[in-house]
């Protein structure tokens, strides 16, 4: 393999075991820069323990995370924002006694370094830090259209523009890999196609994204490659179009779905 | 919060600590500025709280024991070993600062009420240490003999010269509450009270930020204690006892946790209501009780909610009218 060709994050041999239940076994895949993949599967294929794993919230009983080659499944969640992933919550985590802007601006801090001592004083360096750290939260916002809530209370959002704050926060770290936990949850087509666009323009700009969704029109719509999972292990992966294809995904999912994509 | 309300807090408390300083030209009496020195350094303590639990989202259990370390050990230092009485405050507050990351660090690594659980037990261990260390904090008769403050040969003794020094120290230790909740550190600390894990997927380092937090503020109620000590003159064990972490929990939240102003009324009630309760001799526990309970129960977010123009209940952070709290504090005796 040559370095141009190298995966942005590779998934090793990966299991977890919680007690004597397997959630994830023997899991490989690989995402390369700039592609938007989706991990799809039935309720309990594994799809949320592969998300704890890769965001750092679990730790793998056996197996590799790798990021641009080096291992990161060791590291805490807090280390991982700074090597370049963020993430977004499924069951929304919205800092609601906070503003929408002061949220964006939590996203943004592995891109400062004060500390303690530099806040408690509020020396220059950390003046010039704010107004940076300020305008860049502004740009994520208005990115995902809510730049006309910036000073409103988080908690006065609606679901679906809770959803885009996620995003627009996860932005504000410039990550090279976004991680998006079943970013259509919840919401009404029109807000579907809202966020549909919106990863896709994020992808156009460069970030890798790896999603995790149950809505097939939204991971037909977008991704370049899907992998589908069930019981903790792989079952297909490909393209759209092999995956609709495949017989085991088609006994597994789509066989107890209602798919109409 | 808007982030313009900081600014606004900056603008208001500048405006607000001018006025306070003309408070002792316009007590009728000594002992009213003595209550006055006494709201300062009930202040440090309330507003440190505050930041600790309702800005942080960390229970503490011991803030009466860090500042009774505070007042101990300047007092120890300076009454029994001659040591000068600043040089004992600074060994007071690094060493208090030392000790609260000693509990801080094990605890805090856990989910839950660690803190909340090992603060409980270490003030009453410290409460302990100064009844039984007879020979050095004078058990439970107290610590008495503690020298008065000097500055460049200049006592600071004297209820009006010492409400200017703690007017100083206090308003520094407010300012620099007012700078970190304006900050990267800040925004992530009142992050992370909402939810640990979110803020950490954020790139915060939740645990060495609550290890801080819980240091720093240990250090402030260490300086309270400091303050305190060198103006009586005299510790007594019972001062910062158990009991007394809890009544500052419970006036913070009655002030309104979380909230900039709230630490200030808190202080005000924390001082002044017991000496108004003073003429229902026998029935001032429970009065005082029963005030905290009508306050929790319709006012949510304290008084400083109560205080507030534009009640909005869901946003307990939002400030009370700047006019609001200067017109209070006209009010005071």
């Amino acid at each position: 393999m040559t370095a141009a060709a190298q995966p942005l994050i590779e998934v090793r041999g990966l299991s977890k075991n919680y007690g004597g239940v397997t959630a994830i076994e023997d899991l490989s895949f690989s995402v390369m820069p700039g592609m938007i993949k989706a991990v799809i599967g039935p309720n309990g294929a594994g799809k949320t323990t592969l998300f704890n794993m890769l965001t750092g919230v679990d730790r793998p009983s056996r197996g590799k995370i790798l990021l641009d080659g080096k291992p990161i499944h060791d590291l805490p969640p807090h280390r991982r924002v700074e090597v370049g992933m963020a993430r977004t919550f499924q069951n929304l985590q919205i800092f609601d006694r906070m503003s929408v802007i002061e949220n964006v601006m939590v996203g943004r801090h592995v891109r400062g370094r004060g500390g303690m001592a530099t806040a408690l004083l509020r020396l220059p360096g950390a003046r010039r830090e704010e107004k940076d750290v300020l305008e860049a939260s502004r740009a994520a916002l208005d990115a995902v259209g809510l730049g006309n809530r910036a000073d409103d209370p988080a908690a006065g959002l609606s679901f679906g523009e809770r959803k885009l704050l996620e995003v627009a926060r996860a932005m504000a770290s410039e990550p090279r890999l976004l991680l998006l936990d079943e970013p259509a949850a919840g919401l009404a087509a029109r807000d579907i196609a809202r966020i549909s666009d919106l990863i896709l323009r994020l992808n156009g700009q460069g970030i890798t994204v790896l999603l995790v969704e149950h809505n097939m029109r939204l991971v037909m719509g977008i991704s370049g490659n899907i992998l589908a999972l069930n019981f903790g292990r792989k079952i297909a992966e490909g393209t759209g179009e092999e995956i609709r294809r495949d017989r085991g995904v088609i006994e597994a999912y789509f066989g107890s779905e209602d798919y109409d994509a | 919060m808007k982030r313009a309300a900081f600014a606004r807090n900056r603008i208001a408390f500048a405006l607000f600590w001018a006025a306070v300083l003309v408070f002792p030209a316009l007590a009728p009496n000594p002992y009213i500025v003595n209550l006055g020195v006494f709201w300062l350094i009930n202040l440090i303590l309330l507003a440190s709280l505050n930041l600790l639990m309702g800005y942080g989202g960390q229970i503490s259990l011991s803030h009466a024991a860090f500042f009774g370390l505070g007042a101990y050990i300047s007092g120890v230092l300076s009454a029994k070993f001659g040591v000068s009485p600043w040089l004992g405050a600074l060994a007071a507050i690094v060493a208090s600062a030392a000790i609260a990351a000693l509990i801080a660090l094990p605890t805090l690594r856990l989910k839950g009420h660690y803190l909340a659980m090992a603060t409980l037990g270490f003030n009453a261990v410290v409460s302990v240490l100064f009844v039984e260390m007879r020979g050095l904090t004078g058990g439970p008769n107290g610590l008495t003999n503690v020298p008065s403050l000097e500055l460049f040969g200049f006592s600071l003794a004297g209820d009006v010269r010492f409400f200017y020094f703690a007017w100083i120290v206090t308003g520094v230790v407010i300012v620099l509450i007012l700078n970190l909740l304006d900050s990267r550190m800040g925004r992530a600390l009142r992050a992370l009270s909402t939810s640990e894990v979110a803020a950490e997927s954020m790139g915060v380092p939740v645990f060495r930020y609550k290890v801080q937090l819980f240091v720093l503020t240990a250090a402030m109620a260490a300086v309270a204690g400091c303050l305190y000590v060198h103006h009586i003159n005299f510790a007594s064990p019972e001062t910062f006892d158990f009991m007394a972490s809890v009544m500052m929990l419970v006036v913070v939240a009655l002030g309104g946790t979380g909230t900039f102003w709230g630490p200030f009324l808190a202080a005000l009630v924390y001082v002044g209501l017991p000496e108004v309760l003073h003429a229902f001799e026998g029935f001032e526990v429970l009065l005082f009780g029963a005030s905290l309970v009508v306050v929790l129960l319709f006012f949510p977010s304290g008084l400083a909610g109560l205080l507030r123009l534009r009640p909005r209940r869901s946003r307990p952070e939002t400030p009370p009218r700047a006019a609001a709290v200067v017109r209070l504090s006209e009010r005071r005796p």
